[in-house]
C-alpha cells in the first residue's frame, strides 16, 4: 500500500495541474462556444483519486490523517476542489475553475514535498467523530472562502461596468447574476457546514472528560457563526443590492476569519 | 480543337465600387441566378458560372470556356436581356486567377464586408455552393473554389475573433445584458418608445433568447402593435415607474426632449426592487434617462455613446485580427494554387501521350509495308516501350513537380513547347 501511496503523493499534483491547464484554457476562451466538460471531468477524476489517497493514507496510519502540515494542506486542497465542483455542478458554469484549481494544485504540491509517514498523533485523530467535525469544519471554511472569491469577482466586473471599461474580467467571467448566485451558494454552503461541525464538536466534546461547552474558543466560534447567520438574514431581509451583498459577504469572511484566529489565540 | 481558358475570372460590384441604388439593381433572387446561370454558361463556351449576390455585392465567378478573358462587355448584355438592367455608371472590377480565390476568401472571411466580421456573409457564400451543387455537378472548379471559401470563412472565425464581438447599437445592448444576465430568456424587457428603434433593439432581444417585453408608449395604439408583434404586454408612459420596478432590462428610446427618469424617482423604484439589479439602455437622443441614475446602486445604465465606445472596442478588437486571418488565407491561397495546378498540368500529360502515340502510330504506319506481319508485330512491340521510357521522365517531372508544389507555369510551358504541343486544350 506504502508504494501505491507514495505514487498517488507524486501523481495528485501532476493531475492537478493538468486540470488547472484545461480550465486555463477554458477560461482563456472569449467566444461563446460552449463550454468544454473535459476540465469538469478531469477534475472529477482527480478527486476521486484524491480521495482515495486520503482514505489509504487514514487506513496506513490508522488515524484520521490530519495530525501533521502537509496533511492539513492537502485537505484543504482536496475541499477547494470539491466545494469548487459542488458549485461549478449546481450553476453549469466552468470558467471560474481556474481560481480554484490553483490554490488546490499549490497546496497539493507543497504537501506532497513535506509529506512523511511519522505515526504520532493526538489520540483524538482515532476518533471518526472527531474527523466528521474536521472535515465539515474545513469544507465550511472553504466555502465560505470561496463564497468571498465570488463576491471579490462580483465586485470586480461591476466596477468595470459601472465605469465602462469593458477589460479582461467583463470579457472572461461569467455573467454578473451567475456570479452572484455562486457567491451566494458559496456562503450559505459555508454557513451550514461551520455550522454543522460546531454542532458535532460540541456534541463530540460532551463525551470528553473536563469538556466545557462554556469554553471562551467555543463560545466565541458559535458568536461569531451567529453573527455570520444574522448578517446573512438581514441582507436578505432587508434588501441589499448585488454589490452591497458582495462586499458584506467578503467583509464578513474576514472578520470571521479574524475572529476565529483571535479566539484560537487568545484563549488556547 | 478550340483552346480553353483554364483561369477562374471575377466580375465584382460592390460596396468599393458601386452605388447603393446600382447594387440595388443588381441583386439576384436565387431564381434569377438558376435562369441567368446556364445562359452564360452557354454564350462564353461551355463555362462555369457562380453568382454571389448580397445587398453589398453581385459577382460573377467565371471558369473555362473560350480562351479570350469573359470582360463585363461579355456579360452585360446578356444582363440587360434578361434582368432588362443597364447603363450602369459602375464600372465593376476584374479579376484573375489566384486572386479570385483571394478575394472570395477574403469575402467568406467577412474581411470584404462593410462591418468587418460580420457573420451573415458565410451563409451567403454556402448558398451560392447549394446552388453550384444544384447544377448536377457541372462545376468541378468554382464547386471546388467555394468549398475552399467556405473552409476559410469557417477557419477564421474559430481561429480568431475577428467575428466577437456586438457592432451595431442593438447587438452590444444585447451583449450587455448577456454579460450581466447570462440566459435572457424569463427576464423582463422594458421597452420604452414604440419606434424603429425599439423594434430593432425588440428583435435582437428576441433572437438572443428574451421571451417577456413589456411596451411603454404614450401612443396606445403604437405601443399596443409593437406589444403584440413580440407577444408583450402595453403599459401607457405614466405607468412608467411600476414598470421599472419589475423589469430586468429596460430600453428606452422615445423623442422625449425631458429625462422620463431621474435619480430622485430611481430612489423608490430600488427600494421597490429591494436592489436588485437594472440594466437601463438609454438609446434615444436627446437621453431620456437622467445620468445621474447611474450613480444608485444596483443600477447599470449605458446611453448611446457608451454603446458607440463598446462597438468602437469590438471593432478594434476585430482589426487586431486581421493580420491572424490573412495568414489563414495566405495559406488557403497557396493550397487553392496547388489544386488548381493540377487541373492545368493533368491536360498537358494527356496531351503528351496522345503526341508521342500519334507520332508512334505514324511511324510504325510509314514502315508497315516493309515489314513482314511477326516483324510488324515486335516493332509494335518495341516502339511501345521506347515511348513509354521516353515519356517516363517529363511525365515524372510534372507529377512530382505538382506533389510538391513545385512546378512552375513556365515550366509547363516550356515542355509544351519543346514537344509542339501549342497552347493548352
Amino acid at each position: 500500500m506504502l508504494g501505491l501511496l507514495n505514487t498517488l503523493q507524486f501523481v495528485l499534483p501532476l493531475a492537478y495541474a493538468a486540470v488547472f491547464a484545461l480550465y486555463m484554457r477554458q477560461f482563456l476562451r472569449t467566444d461563446d462556444v460552449e463550454e468544454s466538460p473535459l476540465p469538469r471531468r478531469g477534475l472529477y477524476l482527480v478527486l476521486t483519486m484524491h480521495v482515495a489517497f486520503f482514505v489509504l493514507r487514514g487506513v496506513e496510519l490508522g488515524f484520521m490523517p490530519f495530525a501533521s502540515k502537509p496533511d492539513f494542506l492537502s485537505l484543504v486542497a482536496l475541499s477547494i476542489g470539491i466545494v469548487y465542483t459542488f458549485i461549478e455542478f449546481s450553476q453549469k458554469q466552468g470558467r471560474t475553475g481556474v481560481f480554484f484549481v490553483a490554490p488546490a494544485l499549490l497546496g497539493q504540491s507543497i504537501s506532497a514535498v513535506l509529506m512523511d509517514y511519522d505515526k504520532k498523533h493526538p489520540l483524538l485523530l482515532e476518533n471518526p467523530i472527531y474527523g466528521v467535525h474536521v472535515i465539515f469544519l474545513v469544507l465550511g471554511l472553504t466555502a465560505l472562502a470561496v463564497g468571498a472569491l465570488y463576491a471579490l469577482m462580483y465586485v470586480l466586473m461591476t466596477r468595470q461596468l459601472k465605469s465602462r471599461e469593458l477589460g479582461v474580467f467583463f470579457k472572461r467571467l461569467p455573467p454578473l447574476m451567475k456570479l452572484d448566485r455562486m457567491s451566494r451558494l458559496g456562503t450559505g454552503s459555508g454557513i451550514a457546514l461551520v455550522g454543522l461541525g460546531l454542532c458535532i464538536g460540541a456534541l463530540l466534546g460532551t463525551t470528553i472528560e473536563g469538556f466545557d461547552i462554556l469554553d471562551p474558543k467555543i463560545v466565541v466560534s458559535f458568536v461569531i457563526w451567529f453573527g455570520y447567520l444574522a448578517g446573512v438574514g438581514i441582507t436578505k431581509v432587508r434588501g441589499l443590492s448585488g454589490d452591497q451583498t458582495a462586499w458584506v459577504t467578503m467583509l464578513w469572511f474576514v472578520v470571521f476569519m479574524f475572529s476565529v484566529g483571535l479566539a484560537n489565540h487568545s484563549f488556547t | 480543337m478550340t483552346a480553353v481558358s483554364h483561369d477562374i475570372w471575377l466580375i465584382s460590384f460592390s460596396h468599393h465600387n458601386t452605388s447603393i441604388e446600382e447594387r440595388d439593381r443588381l441583386v439576384f433572387s436565387p431564381d434569377e441566378v438558376a435562369e441567368f446561370v446556364p445562359r452564360v454558361g452557354s454564350v462564353l463556351g461551355d463555362s462555369e458560372v457562380a453568382v454571389l449576390s448580397t445587398c453589398n455585392r453581385t459577382e460573377f465567378y467565371l471558369y473555362g470556356g473560350a480562351s479570350t478573358p469573359p470582360t463585363w462587355d461579355t456579360i452585360s448584355p446578356l444582363l440587360s436581356e434578361t434582368r432588362h438592367i443597364g447603363g450602369l455608371a459602375a464600372r465593376p472590377a476584374q479579376l484573375r486567377g489566384a486572386e479570385v480565390a483571394r478575394h472570395l476568401f477574403r469575402v467568406a472571411a467577412s474581411m470584404e464586408s462593410l462591418a468587418l466580421g460580420e457573420d451573415q456573409i458565410l451563409a451567403q457564400v454556402k448558398d451560392v455552393h447549394r446552388q453550384l451543387l444544384g447544377f448536377g455537378g457541372k462545376s468541378p472548379v468554382l464547386d471546388r473554389l467555394y468549398q475552399f471559401a467556405i473552409r476559410c470563412g469557417k477557419r477564421v472565425r474559430t481561429e480568431t475573433t475577428l467575428c466577437d464581438g456586438a457592432v451595431s447599437i442593438a447587438s452590444a445592448s444585447v451583449e450587455l445584458s448577456k454579460r450581466i444576465y447570462g440566459d435572457l430568456s424569463g427576464l423582463e424587457i422594458a421597452l420604452v418608445g414604440a419606434g424603429e428603434t425599439s423594434e430593432n433593439a425588440a428583435e435582437h432581444f428576441k433572437a438572443s433568447g428574451g421571451t417577456r417585453f413589456v411596451v411603454v408608449n404614450r401612443g396606445e395604439e403604437r405601443g399596443r402593435a409593437l406589444a403584440d408583434q413580440f407577444h408583450g404586454t402595453y403599459r401607457p408612459m405614466d405607468e412608467l415607474d411600476a414598470v421599472l420596478r419589475s423589469a430586468d432590462i429596460a430600453v428606452f428610446a422615445t423623442a422625449a426632449k425631458e429625462p422620463l427618469i431621474n435619480a430622485a424617482a430611481m430612489k423608490p423604484i430600488m427600494k421597490a426592487r429591494s436592489y436588485r439589479s437594472l440594466f437601463l439602455l438609454d438609446i434615444s437622443s436627446p437621453r431620456n434617462v437622467d445620468p445621474k441614475v447611474a450613480n444608485a446602486s444596483g443600477v447599470f445604465l449605458y446611453n448611446i455613446d457608451d454603446l458607440e465606445a463598446v462597438i468602437r472596442d469590438n471593432l478594434k478588437t476585430r482589426q487586431k485580427e486581421i493580420p491572424h486571418a490573412e495568414r489563414i488565407i495566405d495559406e488557403l491561397v497557396e493550397e487553392w494554387e496547388a489544386w488548381m495546378q493540377t487541373i492545368r498540368v493533368r491536360p498537358t500529360i494527356g496531351e503528351l501521350a496522345r503526341h508521342f502515340e500519334a507520332l508512334r502510330e505514324s511511324e510504325i504506319e510509314r514502315f508497315s509495308s516493309k515489314y513482314t506481319p511477326e516483324q510488324h508485330e515486335a516493332v509494335d512491340a518495341f516502339s511501345r516501350t521506347l515511348t513509354k521510357k521516353l515519356l517516363h521522365d517529363p511525365i515524372m517531372f510534372l507529377r512530382a513537380g505538382i506533389e510538391d508544389g513545385s512546378l512552375k507555369p513556365e515550366e509547363v510551358d516550356i515542355l509544351r513547347r519543346i514537344f509542339g504541343l501549342g497552347d493548352p486544350e
